[in-house]
């Protein structure tokens, strides 16, 4: 009996103890965040300072439409997934993984495309802001990615079953909606402003 | 409207995302054609920073759930 009591006791213990870890986890995660905030925000500055509300008439309006449709996309499918795992079906949340990871892609090498084939270049003001803006974001894209293959790899290993610890997997959700939140204001300031 | 996918049914967190998710498209789609259709600057950058917010809003409330920040929601 108290052995059983003493087993339960730690048992709450180390409950509490995961749960402050998450806590404080997710703190830093926040923390980092913002700081990174703050440098898109000096982006998108920098772009009003250096060509105004000016925009390049060259343009492909319709692929940045297209981009932005397909990251607002991929945040439901990481949103989908994310749920997927906190109600323990790991085989679901790893399709939806695999969707934002295929759909990240998309959105990259639509930027990709949109660099090749823009009529400006990096030497005028507005291009300077497109291309520095851009790239940033893409690159948080990438690594996005690149956390999200991480976690779809560790699901497959069968390492989030039901009941288990989901937070690397919500850390990395966090993040990619982080991206999106991002070009939530990039969209509007670099292909709509003017 | 709860922002936690853990609480509630699978399905009706889904919906939940689904439904986010159409707000954010309309918004989007609204910034799209009112930049089209206006050519005042003040007037359109006003929209536009008020979209974006309201996006940003739902993102960080129901995507990224910054309430368990000071409600610690989940257990992991």
């Amino acid at each position: 009996m108290a052995a059983a009591a003493v087993s339960h006791d730690a048992h709450g213990g180390s409950e509490a103890h995961a749960w402050e870890r998450v806590r404080v986890n997710r703190l830093g995660l926040w923390l980092f965040l913002m700081s990174d905030a703050a440098l898109f925000a000096i982006f998108a500055a920098a772009r009003f300072y250096i060509a105004g509300t000016e925009r390049d008439p060259h343009l492909n309006q319709a692929l940045g439409l297209g981009i932005t449709v397909l990251l607002l996309l991929s945040s439901l499918t990481a949103f989908r997934a994310e749920a997927a795992f906190a109600h323990g079906n790991a085989a679901h949340g790893r399709a939806m993984l695999l969707a934002t990871i295929v759909i990240g892609l998309l959105f990259a090498g639509g930027v990709a495309f949109e660099w090749a084939t823009a009529e400006f270049d990096a030497s005028e003001g507005y291009g300077t802001a497109f291309f520095s803006m851009t790239g940033m974001h893409a690159f948080h894209v990438l690594t996005g990615v690149l956390f999200l293959g991480v976690i779809w790899m560790r699901a497959g290993r069968g390492e989030f079953p039901a009941g288990a610890a989901t937070w690397p997997v919500t850390a990395t959700v966090i993040y990619w909606h982080f991206v999106d939140l991002v070009w939530v204001f990039f969209y509007p300031t670099l292909y709509l402003v003017q | 409207m709860t922002t936690n996918p853990g609480k509630g049914g699978e399905a009706a967190t889904q919906r939940r995302g689904l439904i986010v998710i159409a707000v954010l498209a309309v918004l989007t789609a609204v910034e799209y054609v009112i930049a089209a259709a206006l050519d005042s600057t003040v007037p359109l950058v006003t929209f536009l920073a008020l979209a974006a917010g309201a996006k940003a809003w739902a993102i960080t409330v129901y995507f990224m759930h910054i309430s368990r920040l000071w409600r610690g929601e989940e257990a992991h």
